[in-house]
C-alpha cells in the first residue's frame, strides 16, 4: 500500500473511532476541504473540526469505503461509496463518490469530494 | 510519445469534440462498446445514448466549454476535474463542476466514469 493510501486508510479509521485529533493530524494546517464540490470549501483545521462536530450531530452509522484508486506524485484519486443515516429525517443516504486528495509533506492539503448530495437510499438497494 | 502523452493528446481531442458537438469525432474516439457511467443514476450508458445527451446539452446551452481544473495521466487513461460552462437561453451563465476517470484501450476510450451533482443541472431542466 502506498503512503498516500495508508494515510487515507488511517484517516478513515480515525473517523470510525471518532478520533478527531488523529483525523485532523492527517491534514495540513491550511487544508482546503471541498466536502461537496460546488459548495463553499472549508479552509483550515478549525473549520474542518466544526464540520466534523456537525457531522456527528447529523450522521449516524456511517459506511465509508474505497473501491478503486490511482495516484500520481502528489495526488490520490479514489472512487468509493458512502452511506449514513441522516438523524434529522431518519433517511438512509447513500451515494457513490469520487475523492481527490492533494498531499504536501505527507499530509492532505486539498481534498475535493464529488457526489450527488440529495440521495436517499432506495429500499432493497445494496 | 509515451502512453501517457498519447492519452493526454486523446483527452484534448475528446474535449474539443464534445465542445464542438462533433458527433462523428466523438463516436470515433469511443470504442464501440465503451462503458459510460454516471454517479447519479449508476447506470451504464451506451455510446449512442451518450451522444444523444451531448446533443441535448448543446440544445440547452450555447458557448459550451470544458474548463479543465486539473488533468493527470493515470495508468491506462487519465483523470480530470473540470467545470462545464455555457450560456443558458436566458443569457445567464451556467457552470457545473464534475470529475471523470477515463480508461483507454487500443487508442480509444473504453470507459468513462463521471461524478457530478445533478443539483447543478437544474437550470438546464427549466
Amino acid at each position: 500500500m502506498s503512503e498516500k493510501m495508508a494515510t487515507i486508510k488511517a484517516l478513515m479509521q480515525a473517523n470510525i473511532d471518532g478520533d478527531k485529533e488523529t483525523f485532523l493530524g492527517h491534514l495540513t494546517d491550511d487544508i482546503e476541504y471541498h466536502y461537496h464540490v460546488g459548495s463553499r470549501p472549508l479552509i483550515g483545521k478549525e473549520w474542518v473540526r466544526k464540520f466534523l462536530n456537525k457531522y456527528d450531530e447529523i450522521c449516524a452509522d456511517p459506511d465509508w469505503r474505497i473501491d478503486r484508486w490511482a495516484e500520481t506524485d502528489d495526488c490520490l484519486f479514489v472512487e468509493g461509496y458512502e452511506e449514513y443515516t441522516d438523524l434529522r429525517t431518519g433517511d438512509r443516504i447513500a451515494h457513490p463518490y469520487m475523492g481527490i486528495f492533494e498531499f504536501r509533506d505527507g499530509r492532505i492539503a486539498r481534498w475535493r469530494d464529488y457526489f450527488e448530495m440529495d440521495n436517499k437510499k432506495e429500499e432493497g438497494a445494496a | 510519445m509515451t502512453e501517457a502523452d498519447d492519452n493526454l493528446e486523446l483527452a484534448q481531442r475528446f474535449m474539443a469534440a464534445l465542445e464542438a458537438c462533433d458527433v462523428d469525432a466523438v463516436r470515433e474516439l469511443y470504442a464501440p462498446d465503451a462503458r459510460i457511467w454516471h454517479n447519479f443514476d449508476q447506470a451504464l450508458q451506451p455510446v449512442e445514448e451518450n451522444i444523444k445527451s451531448l446533443q441535448w446539452m448543446h440544445r440547452k446551452l450555447s458557448d459550451i466549454e470544458y474548463d479543465i481544473v486539473r488533468r493527470e495521466p493515470i495508468p491506462g487513461g487519465w483523470y480530470q476535474q473540470h467545470v462545464l460552462r455555457g450560456t443558458l437561453p436566458s443569457g445567464e451563465r451556467f457552470a457545473m463542476p464534475a470529475c471523470a476517470i477515463i480508461k483507454v484501450e487500443d487508442g480509444r476510450i473504453a470507459s468513462l466514469d463521471e461524478y457530478l451533482d445533478t443539483a447543478h443541472t437544474k437550470p438546464l431542466r427549466k
